[in-house]
């Protein structure tokens, strides 16, 4: 029953206190939210460290039974626990420190996501053929929002941005308005769900 | 028609490397309903005013919102604009203290005097609320480098993330946590302008809150960089790349035609 019954009454217990705190006179008097939000951080912090064990168990576990790739666990095992004991030692402000995140991690993150770019054009190549209607309307509608961007659909005709801004203002606003209801609706559905126990796969179970 | 996919990305590499070295300098038109609106919003505040600057993004990003930060940061330098800056993303502080520091020395703009920057602290909203109540609390004393918040002249000013102190909230973002943090939890309940630089892909999603008013207007991709610099008067990085960005589009468009027109000739046989 503990295993069971306990998240669900803490879950229950703690949205009961911050939405008293948030939509209640008392409540907001009481402050209980910026105590909720400290809690929060640190409650975050745990939930990195349990991230990082657990790759670690993971990762020690295709060391050890040498699977396919585990030289790649031995690097990443590397990095990772040599860089948190670097800033353990000279803190996350230090000159060498701070030399390290700029010069590996922010250009290895720019590289990677700049590679993508090809896979986007090989992609767009491969996926925008006018098989039906629909598929032709989006093909069109891509091809005048991307020369729209970029000052060469300028140069071709004064009409291409216009239509572009056409499309985004008035076509996908009414479009992205109804999708973000739908989420939001949703978002809260789940919320009353998880408020009242019945949903569980946050807990590691199904609901 | 199938084109081997390599054949693409050489031809690609090949349109994006060359207007880099030899740049063709197509003119850029400024768009009124978006960056147009951002500039307005800036120009109009005073000299002395406080904007608050949300630098949340990744490196992965950094391609496109670099160069908007880089434009608007000097455009507040340029008008005496004051700048706290404050990251939600980990790797946005460390990026975007770079470019601001390049921009500040240019500038011969003085650190804690002109700028500060808190740096990244965890939470996303959490954090934003908590500078919504009580900055120095929230950034617990220090900023970036760990130097004393009582040590920055700008910093005496700004006590709070309210309306008395703010004059706008700038954000660059390319997900979550970004924008979305600030307009619920200081923009939209407290009257402060919300601007943002935002990557491409981002643009429609965020449309229907610049036609609702929670925005007041954005800057869109590498374009929109390049159109704030042309409004500036200080073409820069995003200018020389706008040509790359021209002829890598005109060529997937041409790639997207090509096997189009493959596919129409293998179905009719």
């Amino acid at each position: 029953m503990v295993r069971k019954d306990l998240p669900k009454i803490i879950t229950a217990l703690s949205a009961i206190v911050v939405m008293f705190s948030n939509f209640t006179f008392v409540g907001r008097q009481l402050n209980l939210t910026a105590t909720g939000d400290r809690w929060l951080q640190v409650s975050t912090a745990f939930a990195f460290l349990i991230g990082a064990i657990n790759l670690t168990r993971i990762h020690g576990q295709n060391i050890q039974r040498r699977r396919s790739g585990y030289y790649n666990s031995i690097v990443l095992l590397i990095c990772l626990w040599g860089f948190f004991a670097l800033g353990l030692a000279v803190g996350n402000r230090d000159k060498i420190y701070r030399w390290i995140y700029d010069s590996t991690l922010v250009h290895m993150e720019a590289t990677m996501f700049s590679v993508i770019c090809f896979y986007i054009a090989s992609s767009a190549y491969r996926a925008f053929r006018i098989r039906t209607r629909e598929a032709t309307v989006l093909l069109v509608v891509a091809t005048i929002v991307m020369l729209g961007n970029v000052p060469l659909g300028d140069m071709i005709s004064e009409m291409i941005p216009a239509a572009k801004d056409y499309i985004l203002r008035v076509l996908n606003s009414g479009a992205m308005r109804a999708i973000n209801l739908g989420i939001y609706i949703g978002g809260f559905a789940t919320c009353i769900r998880i408020l009242l126990g019945l949903e569980r796969a946050h807990l590691g179970g199904s609901s | 028609m199938n084109v081997d996919q390599r054949v693409i990305y050489v031809f690609l590499a090949i349109v994006i490397i060359i207007p880099l070295f030899a740049p063709i300098g197509m003119p850029v038109s400024v768009n009124q309903d978006l960056t147009q609106k951002f500039f307005d919003v800036l120009e109009k505040l005073p000299g002395g005013s406080i904007v608050w600057m949300g630098t949340d993004y990744s490196p992965g990003s950094s391609a496109e919102l670099n160069p908007q930060l880089a434009a608007v940061f000097r455009h507040c330098m340029m008008k005496g604009i004051k700048v706290v800056l404050f990251s939600q993303w980990q790797e946005g502080a460390a990026i975007s203290r770079n470019v601001c520091v390049d921009v500040s020395k240019q500038m011969g703009k003085k650190y804690g005097e002109d700028w500060v920057h808190l740096g990244y602290k965890p939470g996303s909203g959490v954090a934003v609320r908590a500078m919504v109540q009580d900055v120095w609390k929230a950034s617990a004393n220090v900023d970036i480098d760990g130097t004393d918040l009582s040590k920055l002249p700008l910093m005496a000013k700004v006590k709070a993330l309210d309306k008395a102190t703010i004059a706008c909230v700038i954000d660059y973002c390319s997900g979550s946590p970004g924008d979305a943090e600030y307009r619920t939890y200081v923009t939209d309940p407290l009257g402060i302008p919300l601007v943002s630089g935002q990557v491409a892909v981002n643009v429609p999603g965020r449309m229907p809150y610049l036609r609702s008013g929670q925005q007041k207007g954005m800057i869109s991709g590498l374009r929109g960089a390049a159109e704030y610099e042309k409004l500036i008067k200080n073409p820069s990085t995003a200018t020389q790349l706008m040509d790359a960005q021209s002829l890598g589009h005109l060529l997937i468009i041409v790639f997207i035609v090509l096997g189009n027109i493959g596919y129409v000739a293998t179905r009719k046989k």
